[in-house]
């Protein structure tokens, strides 16, 4: 039975959540407790151990980061619940965490909750995850992004990605280490956890980290790290070339 | 042939200039005295600046000053006015334009109208009477002698002294020696009544040359004896003078051998004259009245040693007419005596020498003096043009300065203007979905409250959707431009949310032509909903068949074309205008700035009344970022 704790400063958000794990996982998950700030969840968590968290970001006396940063709990789930906020949405991307957004649509919650029950008990290195999108959220320098593949959780830092390549719904990574990490994202996505002032979208199938870029040839290519070669779409070369190199 | 009387008269000139240089310092220093004004006091001051300055400019330039301040003060007596005017006539003298000199001192004369009261003004006259008399004007200087003696007494003896001098020497001068014997003896009267006779061998000397001339050679040599008996009494300077004169008169009087001892006596006192060019041509006349003389004793070798003593300070050295004396008693001497005339050709010679050489250098001079001036006016014209030069360079940077800020000027507010014009557009934009969203809000919103009466679970599901729907909005309207398939996704989203109030009422259709659906294009969000909207709402309400809305996007360069066609009522049919049109018209003005062209509507009934339905175009401006 996995234990869960319920963090909203909304009482019927609380409930909504509550009603909808008794209907459908009255087996699976056990609400232990249920907390309205930052305080009485830090409280709760070390009184009850849960296993898992279904978590605002928004709360009376800080922020959900404030409460995973301070609580000294591993292999902890978290499915984050949020409102309109885009900031925190990108930190969750970055971390690669869960999240549903309010209102919260049924099936969305399902299809997490089923996630989570799923990954009860496994090394997900969710402390690797929350420290990521921590770091993010409160706007570190040289930001790093969580890159999960079918086996791996890579915390990689931006400035060592070289640039990405799409292949359909996967792209690759070419990291300044000569890696090359799949990712099961479309290149689409993979845009919106990178920094737009590092990283130019310079052809359809192709991000490039401008830090890297050392030449443009002639042919349409750019030269970056490690000898590798990019190619800029021609309908987009103006654009890229002087974000680049301006 | 018997010149040497003029010499003298010169010399007594002179010197009587001299003296009244003396008094005059002495004057002025009681002149300052007198005057306390400050004025009066500077011109003062300015004055003897002058008279102690050596360079002609300062002179000139501290009697101009004085001259100036006189000019602008009232109160400035006569006397310092007649003052100013005697310096500048001293300088005129001193730097030999001696026309204007006797201007300014007759000026400085013309300021005494009473009576001569000084030496001072006695000295205003008689510079006044010597320059005149220096430029051979007589007329001019028995003028002003006439004028002084207006100003003075019958019994002023010392003044009257003068008035006999300028007026015995300006007759001198016309030859009128009867008239000048008169003002001579006059002379002497007056300086007998003043006890100062230390001039009057001087004098005396004179009268005896009138006298001669007059015919009263009793008289004449009367007085040469009797001067000669006190010879001790004379100085040297004047018995050189009555020897030579004497030798000359009788030399005149063919007494040959008297005349020769007379001559020679005068040579010793020359002899002991300073060395100058006088000295010079005073010996070298009496050398030549000498030879003159053993030529009349027919002593032809003296003669000829004498001639040639007159050449031995070297022929150049003596003036001209003494030069063509000289020749002429060399070629008389080489006829009477016989001899060979070479003697007379090598003089000739170098006479003509000399004197070719004089010219030379003369012309050599004046060549010398026009090619300096020629220079200096090069000098000036070249200072000039660098002058013109610069100026002009100035005015070229001032003017290119001018021009390069009113460059920067324009440039900078067209940019200002640019910006300006950008953020309008913002404006009008951000206002454009302030607008729209709680339009599209509120009718969502009653469409909730409606399924929540009917029935909660599709109550719950559109709620869901609309708020999906909402995000997007929101999130699509923080941007001035989004990536054209999210727009789409949007739109889809809203369609199908529009389908779940109204059923199997209308289907829909995307088309894009020439790009694809993920190609990176950005375009301002919101402004194809409200056409979209339009359709559903109005043009669709109350028909009775299936309804159809196509949306066909273009590219076409830097803008995208975007028509919206339905098959639904047509336009000439709506009877709400209301927040939709609202919304279209801000859509139309926003597009009009930003692409230049208008949203063309048209009812498809006007083009074929068998249809019904309209077709919205809308030229929409592209970007490949998302940034601006």
């Amino acid at each position: 039975m996995i234990r869960a704790i319920v963090i909203d400063d909304e009482t019927y958000i609380r409930r909504n959540i509550i009603d909808m794990l008794s209907q459908n996982f009255k087996s699976e998950v056990n609400v232990v407790n249920e907390a309205e700030s930052v305080s009485d969840a830090l409280t709760k968590i070390e009184e009850y151990r849960p296993d898992l968290l279904f978590l605002d970001i928004n709360l009376k006396d800080g922020t959900g980061f404030d409460i995973l940063q301070r609580s000294e709990l591993s292999k902890l789930n978290v499915i984050f619940v949020t409102g309109f906020d885009q900031h925190a949405i990108k930190a969750i991307k970055v971390g690669a965490l869960d999240y549903i957004l309010k209102p919260i649509d049924p099936a969305e919650f399902h299809e997490a909750v089923l996630k989570a029950i799923e990954n009860n008990n496994k090394e997900n290195h969710l402390e690797k995850l929350i420290e990521i999108s921590s770091e993010y959220f409160n706007g570190v320098k040289n930001r790093r992004v969580i890159l999960r593949t079918s086996d791996n959780v890579y915390a990689i830092y931006e400035d060592d990605i070289v640039y990405c390549k799409s292949e359909g719904n996967y792209t690759t990574f070419y990291t300044k280490q000569k890696d090359k990490i799949v990712v099961s994202k479309p290149l689409k996505k993979v845009e919106e956890i990178l920094s737009e002032n590092i990283f130019v979208r310079c052809h359809q199938s192709y991000i490039v980290n401008k830090k890297h870029v050392i030449k443009y040839n002639k042919q349409g290519v750019l030269i970056v790290s490690l000898d590798e070669k990019v190619p800029v779409s021609s309908r987009r070369k103006d654009y890229a070339l002087n974000l680049i190199f301006k | 042939m018997f010149k040497a009387i003029n010499f003298f008269r010169l010399n007594r000139i002179n010197a009587i200039f001299l003296l009244l240089f003396l008094q005059m310092f002495c004057f002025q220093c009681s002149e300052i005295d007198r005057n306390a004004d400050s004025k009066t006091q500077l011109i003062i001051t300015l004055q003897k600046q002058s008279e102690k300055s050596t360079s002609t400019d300062s002179i000139r330039s501290f009697l101009e000053e004085a001259e100036t301040i006189i000019a602008s003060t009232a109160a400035i007596s006569d006397s310092l006015k007649a003052e100013n005017n005697f310096l500048l006539g001293i300088f005129f003298r001193k730097i030999g334009r001696i026309d204007s000199a006797a201007i300014y001192f007759h000026k400085s004369a013309d300021y005494v109208t009473e009576s001569i009261s000084n030496n001072r003004e006695l000295f205003y006259h008689y510079a006044t009477w010597k320059a005149y008399f220096d430029q051979n004007k007589y007329g001019d200087c028995f003028s002003i002698t006439e004028k002084f003696r207006a100003l003075i007494n019958d019994d002023d003896y010392y003044n009257l002294k003068y008035f006999n001098y300028m007026l015995e020497s300006t007759y001198n001068q016309i030859g009128d020696y009867q008239k000048a014997l008169k003002y001579n003896k006059a002379w002497i009267a007056a300086s007998k009544k003043t006890n100062d006779v230390s001039r009057i061998h001087t004098t005396l000397i004179s009268q005896i040359k009138y006298r001669y001339y007059l015919n009263d050679k009793t008289g004449a040599y009367q007085i040469l004896d009797s001067l000669l008996a006190k010879s001790n009494t004379i100085s040297d300077i004047d018995k050189r003078q009555l020897y030579l004169d004497y030798g000359v008169y009788l030399h005149q009087d063919k007494d040959y051998k008297s005349a020769l001892s007379y001559y020679l006596t005068s040579v010793n006192f020359t002899k002991n004259l300073p060395e100058n060019t006088f000295k010079i041509n005073e010996l070298a006349t009496a050398y030549m009245n000498i030879c003159d003389v053993y030529i009349n004793l027919k002593e032809y070798n003296k003669a000829i040693s004498y001639l040639d003593s007159a050449a031995l300070s070297g022929l150049d050295k003596i003036s001209s007419s003494r030069q063509k004396d000289f020749l002429s008693y060399q070629l008389q001497l080489a006829s009477l005596t016989n001899n060979n005339l070479s003697k007379v050709n090598g003089f000739l010679d170098a006479i003509y020498d000399y004197q070719l050489k004089e010219y030379e250098n003369k012309y050599t001079n004046e060549l010398a003096a026009l090619t300096k001036a020629n220079e200096k006016q090069q000098q000036i014209q070249q200072e000039k043009s660098q002058l013109e030069i610069a100026n002009f360079k100035r005015t070229v940077t001032l003017l290119s300065l001018v021009a390069v800020t009113i460059v920067i000027g324009v440039l900078l507010y067209k940019r200002r203007q640019y910006r300006f014009e950008k953020e309008q557009l913002q404006i009008q934009q951000r206002l454009l979905r302030a607008q729209m969203n709680p339009h599209f809000t509120f009718n969502s919103l009653s469409t909730i409250q409606n399924y929540i009466n009917e029935d909660q679970g599709k109550a719950t599901n559109y709620l869901l959707k609309f708020s999906r729907m909402l995000r997007l909005i929101l999130e699509n309207s923080m941007q001035n431009y989004v990536q054209l398939n999210e727009e789409l996704e949007l739109l889809e989203k809203y369609m199908d949310l529009q389908l779940l109030r109204f059923p199997s009422n209308f289907t829909y259709e995307i088309v894009i032509e020439n790009f694809d659906k993920d190609d990176l294009l950005f375009i301002p969000p919101m402004l194809i909903q409200p056409f979209i909207e339009n359709s559903i709402e109005h043009g669709f309400s109350g028909i009775d068949y299936p309804g159809i809305i196509k949306l066909i996007l273009t590219q076409k360069g830097h803008y995208l074309e975007c028509v919206i066609e339905d098959n639904g009522i047509g336009i000439n049919r709506k009877t709400n205008q209301g927040k939709t049109s609202a919304s279209t018209y801000l859509i139309g003005k926003f597009l009009k700035k930003a692409t230049k062209s208008e949203i063309e509507v048209i009812n498809k009934s006007d083009i074929d009344p068998a249809q019904s339905g309209m077709i919205t175009k809308l030229i929409i401006p592209i970007k490949l970022t998302q940034n601006d």
